[in-house]
């Protein structure tokens, strides 16, 4: 295993750089669906915050997540933000299935490379992102 | 046990052997160009076992022989008995080229040849007898020798039209159809979609351009009457039709006729302009009218493409329905029933996107009708029945909707015992009267029961209530229907597409929805002011019924003046509720689409649509809004790493107290807020939504105390947790901060661990209910 490893060339690896508050989270750059504007923007009621609505695009309707809610970023301005579709590979009864969630970014995202054995906790990993906060059953208050 | 037309029968399997040798071409050549990992060999050991399976199910004995052969060298490979060599690869590819002449002949109509089977065996013996013999370790970078490969008897590829050709192999049943990616279709159904979106801004355009040409026309045509108006009035004065009366005009001079006979001309060339604009005026309008009339023509063409795309995705539901027939007879075989089962309209075509739902809401009511409604054998022959139960499956196509009935001849459900129930589970009062309608949909109703012991199959888990709720899922109601001793019939209909459906649209303060109308019974005004309205009850048409608002449910503020509020009368199933809106829109022809999988969860929309002009729309699901009496609240999951990300708001005035909480909650991957008093505190939060605050009780500017009680008085930040930290040890600070609000109350110097069992009891649990 150790020899196949020192054989395996280190590969830049290029980002989507985007940013929420003071943070700016990565994103693999081959997982950037692309980059529009975060408009028209429509509610969900019943959803957590970090749903900040839905855009359609392209006859998809797409959730668009605001991390902020979700990480420790400090507030964010979003007058005029952009929003990173990411596509997110999906296994459903042994079928692939694609789907796509955006996220906003205040700013217009920039693209970096580095080589790919460096590693960022702010590297989303967008698969299981999708897993732990997509939304599951409703928990269901009595009134 | 099944009785199935055996040619219908092959026709599916032939689809789906299809399926599972492409599975095998695409995995042997995989095996024989990358290394072998177990996820592979399983793909193929399952791929090798459905084989089997379904092609005994058609009697092809010799098919399922070799598949059963293969799935047995899988195996062995799976657990390392043997290594995936060349031979052994050289093998497989072998077999299953065996097994697609074998089906070519029987797609073609002709019988299995049932020789070959002892030829591939010998075969197999002979290749594992060697790799046997063989080192352990030998691997596939070892080549092996490839001549008994060569010299493989031709068995099989006599038959082939075109030996040799293996990429022919792939197309042996169906010249005439293509496989497409469902991902494929769904991306043109979006695409038509946006088409649908442009080309109603095109319709609304034009409609707009025939005004405004309108306009223009009538405008021209004042022009030109003025215009006549004045000529006429004008030449009416030309010297030629003057009257002299007084015989001294007749002595004004040329040059005034001159202006005249000018004047006269400029009418004139008047009128001819005029003229001219109204001849390109009338061309215009033609223009646009015949503009008007292509994009209609395209709104019909994209009609069309619209339900032909959607049409692609249409399944034969008995590709369902055959998934049962195994179940089934492992069903009566465990509860000890002999059952017979019955399948008819297998060629109705269904959505894929409603076949693949419809999987567990039916295989739930066969396992009831299996497990509770059919007797046993002795009961039936007593009850002098045939000894087999009969089960029906049957589907057939009513407009736009399928209708599918699964009936069962066997004990029927008793009305009595329902009520009886109900009575006993509070649900009813013992001197209700209810029709046997009413008192069917019983069984709807969450957590009802009347079977005394739950059953491993069909008493645990899903009941009737979750079958009516993943039906609703498709936009499809569940109905029953029972005569005691003797049957029990679910009906349930789906839209046979869940692309294009007719929907009403309504809002709830600005946002917009849509409900299929194929679920609404009608729709009726209420007076919000008047007594009617005291409580969730309305009466309609002699009924009370259960009534919920849509804008109150959503916490979005109503824009309706609460005085005549539409009510969306549906059908739920086992009861009529009334949904309470702000305003009725309108209805429209729609595509609905499947709700993104990360808003999966939300149940209460059952998918979107996209209007004309672009708005996203939700679909309201009411079986999922009446279910119960409750009130969906959103929840966020809770964050797999723990404190990640969780805000912390240290106050206190002493700079090393800050440093040092905050380098202990840095490490433990807080993020941390800091502030030297409560008035900067209270800026913070006025900014950051914190998890937990920990403050000092003694601080310039603004003191703890007051600090807690400020936050308590907040509506915003009265949940938020507060820890107070101080150095102040006595019983007497910590119950006047405790009493203020604080939740916890640690004392300098604080040792790790206390502070962490506070983080824990604040923080980990945090209570969603």
């Amino acid at each position: 295993m150790n020899s196949e490893f020192e054989k395996e060339p280190i590969e830049e690896s290029t980002y989507c750089v985007f940013k929420v508050g003071e943070k700016e989270f990565l994103l693999p750059v081959k997982l950037v669906k692309e980059v529009v504007d975060a408009s028209p923007l429509f509610p969900v009621p019943l959803t957590p915050e970090y749903v900040y609505g839905v855009i359609p695009l392209r006859g998809r309707i797409i959730p668009v997540i605001d991390l902020s809610k979700i990480y420790p970023t400090g507030k964010p301005d979003y007058n005029d933000a952009k929003l990173v579709i990411a596509d997110v590979e999906l296994e459903l009864m042994r079928e692939a299935i694609n789907e796509h969630i955006g996220f906003l970014s205040e700013t217009l995202p920039y693209f970096v490379s580095f080589s790919s054995d460096i590693s960022s906790d702010d590297i989303i990993n967008v698969k299981s992102f999708f897993e732990t906060f997509r939304l599951k059953e409703l928990w269901y208050g009595r009134v | 046990m099944a009785e199935f037309d055996r040619s219908e029968l092959l026709e599916y399997f032939l689809s789906e052997a299809e399926n599972h040798i492409n599975t095998f071409d695409r995995g042997i050549s995989e095996l024989e160009t990358t290394p072998v990992h177990d996820a592979l060999i399983e793909e193929l050991f399952r791929a090798a076992h459905t084989l089997k399976g379904s092609a005994a199910l058609v009697k092809l004995a010799t098919t399922s022989n070799i598949a059963h052969k293969m799935e047995d060298i899988l195996e062995k490979i799976r657990d390392g008995e043997i290594k995936a060599s060349r031979d052994i690869i050289e093998l497989l590819s072998h077999m299953l080229d065996t097994i697609k002449g074998l089906i070519q002949d029987i797609a073609a109509g002709r019988d299995e040849n049932a020789q070959i089977e002892q030829e591939v065996f010998n075969k197999v013996e002979e290749v594992l007898t060697k790799e046997k013999g063989a080192p352990a370790f030998s691997d596939s970078s070892i080549p092996t020798i490839t001549e008994s490969t060569q010299t493989l008897p031709s068995a099989v590829p006599e038959k082939r039209e075109v030996p040799g050709r293996r990429k022919e192999d792939f197309e042996f049943f169906s010249g005439i159809s293509v496989k497409v990616d469902v991902r494929k279709v769904e991306e043109m159904l979006n695409l038509i979609g946006e088409i649908t979106i442009k080309k109603n801004y095109l319709l609304q355009k034009t409609k707009e351009t025939e005004e405004i040409s309108d306009e223009i026309f009538f405008a021209g045509r004042r022009l030109l009457s003025e215009v006549n108006n004045f000529a006429e009035r004008y030449s009416y004065a030309l010297p030629g039709n003057v009257k002299y009366t007084d015989p001294l005009l007749s002595e004004f001079g040329e040059l005034e006729f001159d202006r005249y006979d000018e004047l006269n001309l400029f009418s004139r060339k008047l009128q001819e302009i005029t003229n001219d604009i109204a001849e390109a005026l009338k061309d215009l309008s033609d223009f646009f009218e015949s503009l008007g009339n292509n994009v209609k023509t395209i709104d019909n063409l994209i009609k069309l493409l619209r339900t032909d795309v959607s049409e692609t995705r249409m399944i034969d539901i008995g590709r369902l329905f055959q998934r049962f027939i195994r179940p089934v007879k492992d069903m009566a075989k465990q509860y000890g029933k002999k059952i017979e089962l019955l399948i008819s309209g297998g060629d109705t075509k269904i959505d894929r996107v409603i076949f693949e739902r419809l999987f567990d809401p039916l295989i739930h009511i066969i396992r009831n009708a299996i497990s509770h409604g059919i007797e046993y054998p002795d009961e039936r022959l007593k009850k002098e029945k045939k000894e087999e139960g009969l089960l029906l499956l049957t589907a057939r196509r009513e407009g736009n909707t399928v209708v599918i009935e699964i009936n069962d001849n066997g004990r029927g459900i008793n009305t009595d015992t329902l009520f009886g129930e109900a009575v006993k589970k509070g649900l009813l009062t013992p001197d209700k009267k209810l029709s046997k309608e009413e008192l069917l949909s019983l069984i709807f109703v969450p957590g009802f029961t009347t079977s005394e012991s739950t059953d491993m199959a069909s008493g645990r888990g899903m009941g009737m209530n979750a079958v009516r709720r993943l039906i609703s899922g498709i936009s499809g109601v569940v109905e029953v229907d029972t005569t005691v001793g003797l049957s029990t019939t679910f009906r349930i209909k789906v839209p046979s597409s869940l692309a294009i459906m007719n929907t009403i649209i309504f809002n709830s303060g600005d946002i917009e929805f849509v409900m299929p109308a194929s679920l609404i019974e009608q729709i009726i005004q209420i007076d919000m002011t008047t007594g009617e309205k005291d409580s969730d009850m309305i009466s309609y048409r002699g009924k009370d019924i259960y009534t919920k608002d849509l804008s109150e449910m959503f916490g979005i503020v109503s824009k309706a003046d609460n005085v005549n509020r539409p009510v969306i009368i549906c059908n739920v199933t086992d009861k009529k509720a009334g949904l309470i809106v702000d305003e009725i829109l309108g209805q429209e022809e729609t595509i609905i689409k499947p709700l993104n999988r990360f808003l999966g969860g939300l149940y209460i929309y059952s998918g979107t649509t996209i209007s004309g002009d672009g708005r996203v729309r939700f679909v309201i699901n009411p079986v999922k809004v009446f279910e119960e009496h409750i009130q969906p609240v959103a929840v966020m999951p809770s964050i797999a790493e723990g404190y990640e990300g969780r805000r912390i708001l240290v106050v206190d005035d002493s700079i090393s107290v800050r440093k040092y909480v905050s380098a202990f909650l840095e490490a433990r991957r807080f993020k941390v807020y800091t502030a030297t008093n409560g008035v900067e505190a209270l800026n913070i939060l006025e900014e950051t939504p914190v998890d937990m605050i920990i403050t000092d009780l003694e601080m310039p500017v603004m003191h703890g105390y007051e600090f807690i009680s400020r936050i308590k008085g907040s509506y915003r930040l009265k949940e938020i947790p507060i820890v107070v930290l101080t150095s102040r040890s006595s019983e007497k600070h910590k119950e006047k901060a405790l009493q203020s609000g604080a939740h916890d109350y640690l004392i300098k110097p604080f040792d790790e661990k206390s502070l962490t069992e506070i983080l824990k009891k604040h923080l980990y649990t945090v209570d969603l209910a």
